[in-house]
């Protein structure tokens, strides 16, 4: 089968087919048998795709929003606040705790002349992370899609 | 066929031929999103409520679906009604703002994805996508087994829309789940209907191929 067909069968399927054109194809459905069973497959592909049902969203999150509106961006909201999930921010928080950890194992007072230095290093690095997980989301949003 | 889904929930608003909204809004129709958002940028708190109250609904759905997690998706559609409340003074009312919000919406979840992913590579922690993360809705299923089911539904959907390029993913949820027509899924995503056309086509022949090799390896 062609593309165009196929692409025709895809249009009468999500309703982007003009009236005329769609009793046309509707016409070779009946008499095509291949062409028809083209289109239950794909109608049956279409179908079988299912997300779960969406729940209404509760009335608190319409006062939340308009009070942070209002209010502006609370200081808990900034950087790595309330919009970045959990995860992420535990992940950040560990892999802070841990290139710390690694340093301070790596070099002791001790073992080490130039202790400010090393801790600078790690201090770059975790920054480095930390930026990268606070990007402003007004920065990103700008951008086109690909 | 097909129609069904397609323009659920929109209806044309007279005095405003330009203007699609919702029909949940037939009880307050007389006032535009353009209008709302006019009295929002003059400091009417009330008038930005009703605004959140009329799209926050599709609008959390919409990110839900595109990111797989009701807690995220919230916080995200939080943040296009904090941007479409930061912009009140300066959009021109052209074409539809619910398409704009959708606009907004798309571009900041493609955003957190990439920014997930670009954690999960850095972190090594297991990407909750491909978990099929947040599957448990409200449950409205009469038993345990078609509960099971439904699950074992969502899950394969989710898993292989994760496994389509970005931008027939999007467009994919947008037409299928949004039920939107082509000429909107084209203005939000700021591409031609052709394009719209072409990434669906697409996307459906790659799921075809993904269900065949899958189902070859069942019967194997």
């Amino acid at each position: 089968m062609d593309r165009t067909t196929e692409k025709q069968l895809l249009r009468l399927l999500v309703g982007e087919l003009s009236e005329s054109k769609a009793r046309e194809l509707r016409q070779r459905l009946e008499n095509e048998g291949e062409l028809r069973q083209e289109f239950a497959a794909l109608q049956e592909r279409w179908e079988s795709l299912d997300l779960p049902p969406l729940q209404s969203v509760h009335p608190s999150f319409t006062s939340r929003v308009v009070r942070q509106a209002v209010t502006g961006p609370s200081v808990g909201a900034v950087g790595l606040g309330r919009s970045t999930p959990l995860w992420t921010r535990a992940t950040a928080a560990v892999a802070l705790a841990g290139g710390i950890l690694v340093g301070a194992l790596l070099v002791s007072p001790s073992e080490s002349e130039d202790w400010t230095a090393w801790d600078a290093v790690e201090l770059t690095q975790a920054e480095v992370y930390w930026e990268t997980m606070s990007v402003s989301s007004d920065d990103l949003v700008q951008e086109d899609l690909p | 066929m097909g129609r069904s889904r397609r323009g659920a929930g929109f209806g044309r608003v007279e005095g405003f031929t330009n203007v699609v909204m919702p029909n949940v809004l037939s009880d307050e129709t007389s006032v535009s999103d353009w209008q709302l958002l006019s009295l929002t940028a003059e400091g009417d708190e009330d008038a930005f409520r009703r605004l959140v109250e009329r799209h926050q609904d599709r609008l959390v759905g919409l990110c839900q679906r595109l990111l797989g997690d009701r807690e995220e998706a919230m916080d995200a559609a939080q943040e296009v009604f904090l941007k479409t409340y930061g912009q009140a003074g300066s959009l021109e009312p052209k074409g539809e703002l619910f398409t704009w919000m959708y606009r907004v919406a798309t571009n900041h979840c493609l955003n957190r994805i990439r920014r997930r992913k670009l954690a999960q590579f850095l972190s090594l922690t297991p990407d909750p996508e491909g978990e099929g993360a947040n599957l448990d809705p409200a449950d409205d299923a009469p038993d345990a087994l078609a509960t099971l089911e439904s699950r074992r539904r969502w899950r394969k959907t989710r898993q292989e829309i994760e496994a389509l390029p970005e931008s027939q993913r999007v467009v994919l949820i947008l037409a299928r789940f949004e039920g939107l027509p082509y000429r909107q899924i084209g203005e939000i995503l700021g591409i031609s209907e052709g394009a719209v056309e072409s990434r669906l086509f697409r996307a459906m022949r790659r799921l075809q191929g993904a269900q065949e090799s899958a189902a070859s390896g069942v019967s194997r």
